[in-house]
């Protein structure tokens, strides 16, 4: 179906050329689902795109055969690949509400390839993209087919995309990390959609930075580095004994199945950093609960009247020197519980009490002088830098409780900060924009601990992060908690994280805590209907599993 | 009973916004030194007698408390009596009307040539790569910058006196539109150009437009169905603005091309302290701008579906 020998693309001329791919070569036959797996800039996405002929102007495409259903594609006009897309070659990006136009009805969208590539009449092609709805599993077509990807749910506007891709049963489908924006069970849902696709006869080329997500439909699996493969072999045996030591170091990072305790990368445990409580009084006595929230609960009012109880009656409690961890869907209240602790929103009911003294319930006046207690690391770390200010700013800024920027002993604090949390003295000068997503995340960590917090919370710290950099920041989030015995509550949707960084769990639905325990007993038997479907679908290394279980 | 609530909403503060502009006219024109009564029997120069200054006064309700005045003129405007010019003595509500349609031609057509422009500017620049964007972006800037009355100027000098085929002043018929539509379109069509290439380029490179070109749309496709649509909603939400700018511009381009309208009326009332006659030219401006910009609101809401359902 597919067959790519030597291939390169090169991006720019001359001295600021860069080579995106370099040399690949590979086949897939027809049925057969081949998974390219790599991280960023590992040059995967730009290789589906090169199989399209989409690499953009300023791309140079080259290669030994590139060939698609036994024709050369090398070389093509601009019209003759016209023919070829969305008839022969379909293609599913990342995330739907972008993927489809959020100004046209999904109906229009899948019509779109049917309108470009067949003579049918309008009204053929209204019941062609009904059945095409239909055979993605969309509940009730004729209802969706007006409406737009922005009033559709993450899963179901991914099956209409992936309705659209498919409206010409092409021979070749290529999907561009199709469930990295989906939750757990929802991507499930869409893999076994593209699995039963592969059955059918298409082929399958799957991009993904996920390795565990791929085991689920992939047939072989090729990772890729720096645009070469590195390794190439049927699913079972890369992922089950590797022979790369990339390949190798990728597993081990992945924290699914792997114990509490159990460092990820090959990094260096941090030097414990001297620290300074923010009340030495309460440090040297320290309450065995450090914090608790009882019967948290926050209503929202929605247009039209109606109102969303996002958190119902919600208990926690946080221990000193250990991490709860907090696991969820979107939208099942998490983050709106962290923002109720954190003193960011007022709880409707309930309280919550710091190091035993009220929290939630006196004014924020009252709370100032203790919120150098409380520390927060977030998703995206470079939206809460002020873009202006500099790491050593950034950092500064926290050490003196936004007071002052100067100091001799606000410098050296910074500079053990980064020391802390393995970042070189070279970066103190260089803003947040210039430094990659594992820096700023480190960066966020030392303003999180910069006031010397008892607690920290963790809202999806790494999930905008490469496997390889998130296990770099849970073992550095481990090791500070070693050294300086800090609490985590430790917010995230994604199950293995959650329980290779928790000593305690609790699992969110709808608002509601549904079940809470220590994360062996949680997950290997949950009692709740809801933790056992999420522990389903969660992804997984099956063959890494029998090992450790 | 959503858009029911959305007039409803946009209807009251238009109404205030035109209560607003009454207010502000009838403080500032009391503002100006001078007696209002000298003014509406001929100006300073006209050596009228006491005897006739004080029975004006008390004919135009001028030896009242101010409060008195302002609320008796807003009693009368709320009841669509806009007065009787003090200089030509005539019914200004007549006047006026007259005077708006001319210029409501002049800006509806600026407008929409405006539009022409930047749309075709867009268009081509982000065809043309890296240099067409280039070009695109400079020529935006040089419109966007040039003054009205320099451009009318140049525009007579060169279309007028030296080649013959425009009549300088603006006569009546087609002809004499077109050289003081292009002198209030061109600037514009700057402002509306930078914003629409802008967003033009990012619709382009957005996944949405991937997925177009991955199912074998062409490039003409691609905009005219996908990018053309993301690329006019913030010109759209400018338009409001853009008329109101096009209603303040005819003030110069009426007096250069000795074109009759709304714009040229208000500098001469406001020259002779005719009250009446500019509190009219104000509020018509004003109305005009209030529908103009419900009626950009409501193409935005029916260009964005995502508009109704926030």
């Amino acid at each position: 179906m597919l067959w790519v020998e030597d291939l390169r693309v090169t991006f720019g001329a001359g001295p600021r050329q860069v080579t995106a791919v370099d040399g690949l070569s590979f086949e897939l036959e027809a049925g057969e689902s081949l998974a390219l797996v790599g991280e960023s800039g590992s040059g995967k996405s730009v290789t589906a795109r090169s199989i399209l002929g989409l690499t953009g102007s300023g791309s140079r495409v080259s290669a030994g055969r590139l060939e698609l259903a036994g024709r050369s594609v090398l070389g093509l006009k601009p019209a003759q690949w016209r023919r070829i897309r969305g008839s022969e070659v379909g293609l599913v990006l990342q995330d739907a509400l972008v993927s489809l136009d959020p100004l046209r009805t999904i109906g229009r969208e899948i019509d779109d390839t049917l309108r470009l590539h067949t003579s049918l009449t309008p009204a053929a092609r209204r019941a062609r993209v009904i059945e095409l709805l239909e055979a993605v599993r969309m509940p009730d077509p004729e209802h969706r087919i007006g409406q737009r990807s922005g009033e559709l749910s993450g899963g179901l506007r991914q099956r209409a995309l992936i309705a659209s891709a498919i409206a010409l049963n092409p021979g070749l489908l290529i999907a561009d990390e199709p469930t990295t924006a989906l939750d757990a069970t929802i991507q499930a849902q869409i893999l076994d959609l593209l699995g039963g696709l592969k059955s059918n006869g298409t082929a399958l080329l799957l991009i993904s930075h996920d390795l565990t997500a791929v085991g689920r439909v992939a047939d072989r699996v090729a990772v890729m580095r720096a645009g070469r493969i590195v390794e190439h072999g049927p699913t079972d045996r890369v992922l089950g004994a590797p022979q790369h030591p990339y390949t190798q170091a990728l597993l081990d990072a992945v924290p699914t199945g792997r114990d509490r305790g159990e460092r990820l990368s090959s990094s260096e445990p941090v030097r414990p950093l001297s620290f300074h409580p923010a009340d030495p009084a309460t440090a040297t006595k320290a309450p065995d609960v450090v914090l608790a929230a009882t019967g948290l609960t926050k209503t929202f009012r929605l247009r039209h009247g109606t109102t969303l109880t996002a958190v119902d009656d919600v208990s926690l409690h946080l221990r000193a020197g250990q991490t709860l961890g907090l696991v969820g869907e979107s939208g099942s209240g998490k983050t709106t519980v962290a923002r109720m602790i954190l003193g960011l929103s007022a709880p409707d009911a309930g309280d919550v009490t710091l190091l035993g003294a009220p929290w939630s319930t006196v004014p924020e006046r009252d709370r100032r002088s203790r919120r150098p207690l409380l520390g927060a690391i977030y998703q995206d770390p470079l939206s809460s830098f002020d873009p202006r200010f500099t790491v050593e700013e950034v950092l500064t800024d926290a050490v003196s409780l936004g007071t002052s920027r100067r100091g001799r002993e606000h410098r050296a604090r910074v500079t053990e900060l980064l020391d802390a949390v393995g970042l070189p003295n070279a970066l103190r000068g260089r803003r947040p924009l210039h430094l990659s997503g594992g820096q700023r995340q480190r960066v966020a960590i030392a303003r999180a601990l910069a006031p010397g917090p008892r607690i920290v919370i963790c809202d999806e710290p790494v999930s905008a992060l490469d496997v390889s950099v998130q296990a770099q920041v849970l073992d550095l989030l481990s090791d500070l908690q070693k050294a300086l015995g800090v609490s985590y509550l430790f917010i995230s949707h994604d199950l293995g994280v959650v329980r290779h960084m928790s000593d305690e769990v609790a699992v969110m639905r709808h608002g509601r805590i549904v079940e809470t325990g220590p994360p062996e007993r949680l997950f290997t038997s949950p009692t709740h209907e809801y933790t056992r479907l999420l522990v389903d679908s969660a992804p997984r290394l099956q063959p890494a599993d029998k090992d450790t279980t | 009973m959503r858009i029911g609530r959305w007039v409803l909403t946009r209807a009251l503060g238009g109404i205030f916004v035109l209560w607003a502009v009454a207010t502000l006219i009838f403080f500032a024109m009391r503002a100006i030194p001078g007696d209002p009564a000298e003014a509406i029997l001929g100006g300073p120069g006209s050596q009228a007698s006491d005897e006739a200054i004080t029975q004006v006064r008390s004919e135009y309700g001028l030896d009242r408390p101010l409060y008195e005045q302002y609320l008796l003129s807003l009693g009368r405007l709320a009841t669509g009596d806009l007065g009787t010019s003090y200089a030509l003595k005539a019914d200004v509500a007549g006047l006026v009307g007259e005077l708006f349609l001319s210029t409501l031609i002049l800006t509806v057509l600026s407008l929409l040539v405006a539009w022409a422009f930047a749309l075709a500017l867009a268009l081509w620049a982000t065809r043309g790569g890296r240099i067409g964007r280039m070009i695109g972006s400079g020529m935006e800037i040089i419109a966007a910058a040039v003054p009205h009355f320099w451009l009318a100027s140049i525009f007579i000098v060169i279309f007028s006196t030296a080649l013959g085929w425009l009549p300088p002043i603006s006569t009546p018929g087609p002809l004499g539109l077109v050289l003081p539509v292009l002198t209030l379109a061109i600037p514009l069509a700057g402002f509306l150009g930078q914003v629409m290439r802008e967003s033009l380029t990012d619709a382009l490179e957005s996944p949405f437009v991937l997925s177009a070109r991955a199912r074998g749309e062409s490039e003409t496709g691609v905009r005219w169905r996908h990018a053309i649509r993301h690329a006019a909603l913030p010109a759209i939400s400018l338009s409001g603005w853009a008329f109101g700018s096009l209603i303040s511009g005819a003030v110069v381009v009426e007096t250069v091309f000795a074109r009759p309208g709304l714009g040229r009326s208000l500098l001469n009332a406001v020259l002779i302290r005719d009250v009446p006659m500019v509190t009219g030219v104000a509020l018509i401006s004003a109305l005009a701008f209030v529908l103009v910009t419900i009626a950009t609101d409501a193409i935005d809401r029916v260009a964005d579906p995502r508009l109704r359902s926030a």
